[in-house]
């Protein structure tokens, strides 16, 4: 008790000066920002870098980053919104940040960006709309499909390395006849021998990935696509829709030159990184994480085509919710927070710029592109810069309602039983459609 | 002696209390971290929770009041429910049986009188004090087709390989294996059930020339059919509200064969942001959760023998 006396005054005298504090600091704008990735994170530290900036710009501005790692991010950003604590402005998922902020809950960036020339120049691809087609936010960071491959694996097999101009695009035969040269079983054949043995590989020649970013550029190259264009059907049963996933089947279990899903899962070595896969195809993200592989040797090319030469564009939103107190320093910061001077995740191969001067002024596209030694490879002027500006789509993410409704019931777990080999082709994708039909609501925002 | 009692409780009621009251009172006190803990914690989150269900609510903006119209979609036009409700108990059926006997059987074997017992003891216990997230990353691994060690274990002695967790007709049977793996707080709870069944019991049985199976029969068995009975409910509301291992191992497939309930009711919430159509889901689990609760209370008094109860 004594103690505690003694210790009362103290205390009283603290509460006393912090409220002076606070009093005398009101002039400070604190804005609160969340993103999805650890703070002592590379994503973490450069994004701290274009805070600081933008603090050393703005002495009366304060950002506040929240960094939630990990799983779990839309649950804590839920539960902050549901008790009034939600951020000022943050990373958040692009379905999620449609239905938001047709519900008022994201501040309506239509004006912000008309009125800055510098932002309304970014990528058309990027713009998340809705409503009366007013504008929700960009993307984060641009980001677009792409063909990973390790040289080693196409030296060892003295295989030409795939195009990176997507005029010259490999068609789907061209592409299967590459990943037959370039899987090996045990015994050192290759999947185009007849003495190959496909209980047994040792070296996988491919890797399309089966979820919807992985398809759908291929879908669309064969004419094809996942929902109508007016969002109100599942159209995964036409029969170039057929082709196009009996075709990534087929990689699996006829030419066994691709992983099932399950033989994927144990084989943790099945990977560019350890040469016991030559091709992948993954976001542009991946080139980050390639750069960062010590003695690895990795390439870029385009997608194989069907028909016509096509990626898909896609990536995470940032948004700014509704409630904010200080919506201009907020736009302001928004500006700062994806801007490759400020940003170095540009260089490090982790996110694509959506300004398009980056991909127009030599150079812009120099410093975004080799700012740093050893990161993009060569060929990338044509194989990220030209195919994003000339060939990449649009995902349907950024345009259908109910999406996660949709790919969660309909479409992901029919997908997953065609390439399990549970389902045929036809019947995995008429149960997509006919369960995917009485969940579509169509567009956000016609075209 | 009378006139100091009589004092007492001429003072006692000077203070307007009976004895009853005052106990009543302390009693309160005493349990009311748990009183309020349950109201604030438990009781309030239910209440806000039928409240929500009412609504349609997408996390952000007003809820709006939209009545049964929740509970109407889910009965009626909701495919999935059905399909999660059907995942759901067909797993409880497969998996609680089974963890019980099995917890039974590792409790029957740790009760003898062995070398090294604290030793298997603590082995067999120790899995379940492992965290959901990390055995089902192990279980990944053991159940793949190609390269686990369950088919590594079948593939020699020519049985007939399974694609366990990797097909829905076995998704399902895989993951009931998997839950015997985590029997360790059931079988210590049968362990200490074990150590109290009367020795002179056992005797007697010896004495009337009963061989072991008679022992377990008449005696083991009925002794322990409150622990049992214990147990079993215990095992089912938790096996109700599986969500890790599907979450972590199959995301709900191949193809919904795993979607468990309360991994579709936290889509719905999360990934959706459908809560309103999500409280209604959980108030739905609720009353099903209660009602079998109900149906195992009342079937009790047809199996469990309490000592000390008359015929």
């Amino acid at each position: 008790m004594k103690l505690l006396q003694r210790l009362l005054p103290v205390f009283l005298i603290l509460c006393l000066v912090s409220t002076g504090i606070g009093v005398m600091a009101q002039d400070v704008v604190e804005i609160d920002f969340s993103i999805w990735a650890g703070c002592e994170s590379s994503e973490g530290l450069a994004i701290q870098n274009a805070i600081d900036a933008y603090e050393a710009d703005n002495p009366n501005v304060k950002v506040n980053l929240i960094c939630i790692a990990g799983d779990g991010y839309q649950e804590r950003i839920s539960a902050m919104i549901a008790s009034g604590t939600n951020p000022d402005m943050g990373y958040l998922n692009e379905a999620i940040a449609l239905e938001w902020a047709s519900e008022g809950a994201l501040l309506d960036l239509t004006e912000y960006f008309q009125n800055d020339p510098v932002a309304s120049a970014r990528l058309p691809q990027s713009f998340y709309r809705y409503g009366d087609n007013q504008i929700l936010g960009t993307n984060t960071a641009g980001e677009i499909m792409l063909l990973f491959y390790n040289k080693d694996n196409f030296d060892a097999a003295g295989l030409d390395y795939p195009p990176t101009n997507a005029a010259d695009a490999w068609t789907w035969e061209e592409f299967v006849d590459v990943c037959q040269q370039l899987t090996i079983d045990r015994n050192g054949n290759n999947a185009a021998s007849a003495e190959f043995d496909p209980e047994n590989i040792d070296t996988y020649g491919c890797n399309t990935g089966t979820w919807w970013a992985a398809y759908h550029p291929l879908l669309v190259s064969n004419g094809a696509d996942i929902f109508s264009e007016d969002g109100m059907q599942v159209v995964l049963n036409s029969p170039e829709a057929q082709e196009v996933f009996q075709s990534i089947y087929d990689l699996m279990y006829v030419y066994h030159v691709m992983p099932s899903p399950a033989a994927f899962q144990a084989r943790q070595d099945v990977g560019l990184q350890t040469g016991k896969l030559a091709m992948q195809i993954d976001g542009h993200w991946t080139t980050s994480s390639l750069a960062d592989t010590e003695g690895l040797n990795f390439g870029i090319g385009v997608l194989p085509r069907f028909d016509e030469p096509v990626t898909t564009f896609l990536g995470g939103v940032t948004v700014i919710f509704a409630n904010t107190e200080h919506p201009n320093e907020v736009f302001e910061f928004y500006t700062y927070h994806n801007d490759p001077e400020y940003v170095p995740m540009y260089s490090d191969g982790l996110w694509m710029p959506l300004t398009e001067e980056y991909y127009t002024d030599p150079v812009k596209r120099d410093e975004w592109l080799h700012g740093q030694e050893g990161v993009y490879p060569e060929g990338v002027e044509d194989s990220i810069v030209d195919y994003t500006l000339n060939y990449a789509v649009q995902a349907p993410i950024y345009w259908v309602k109910n999406w996660p409704q949709i790919m969660d019931e309909a479409i992901g777990p029919a997908i997953e039983a065609i390439f399990a080999d549970e389902m045929s082709v036809a019947d995995g994708l008429n149960q997509a459609v006919e369960m995917g039909n009485a969940l579509t609501e169509g567009r956000w925002v016609n075209p | 002696m009378e006139n100091v009692a009589s004092k007492g409780r001429v003072a006692q009621e000077q203070r307007g209390l009976s004895r009853k009251q005052r106990n009543l009172l302390w009693g309160l006190l005493f349990t009311s971290p748990a009183i309020i803990g349950f109201f604030l914690w438990q009781f309030g989150p239910i209440m806000a929770a039928i409240g929500i269900s009412l609504t349609e609510w997408k996390i952000v903006g007003t809820p709006e009041w939209i009545g049964l119209a929740n509970y109407q979609k889910i009965f009626t036009t909701d495919p999935l429910f059905l399909k999660s409700v059907s995942v759901t108990l067909i797993y409880t059926a497969l998996s609680v049986p089974a963890s019980i006997a099995f917890a039974f059987f590792l409790a029957v074997l740790l009760d003898q009188k062995v070398r090294l017992l604290p030793v298997f003891r603590t082995i067999f216990y120790l899995p379940s004090i492992v965290p959901f997230i990390a055995s089902s990353y192990l279980w990944l691994w053991l159940f793949n087709p190609d390269f686990g060690a369950l088919n590594a274990i079948i593939r020699p002695l020519g049985l007939p390989e399974s694609k366990w967790i990797f097909a829905s007709d076995s998704v399902l049977p895989s993951l009931a294996l998997m839950s015997l793996w985590g029997v360790g707080g059931t079988m210590l709870i049968f362990l200490a059930g074990l150590q109290g069944v009367p020795k002179q019991l056992y005797e007697a049985v010896e004495v009337d020339g009963g061989n072991v199976w008679h022992k377990m029969r008449h005696v083991t068995i009925p002794i322990m059919t409150p622990v049992i009975f214990f147990n079993f409910v215990l095992t089912t509301i938790n096996t109700l509200q599986t969500f890790t291992q599907p979450f972590v191992m199959t995301q709900g497939g191949p193809n919904n064969a795993s979607l468990f309930y309360v991994l579709y009711l936290y889509r719905k919430a999360f990934r959706q942001s459908d809560m309103g159509y999500a409280s209604a889901l959980s108030i739905i689990l609720l009353l099903i959760i209660g009602v079998l609760t109900y149906i195992i209370f009342r079937t009790s008094s047809l199996w469990v023998f309490y000592e000390g109860e008359r015929d």
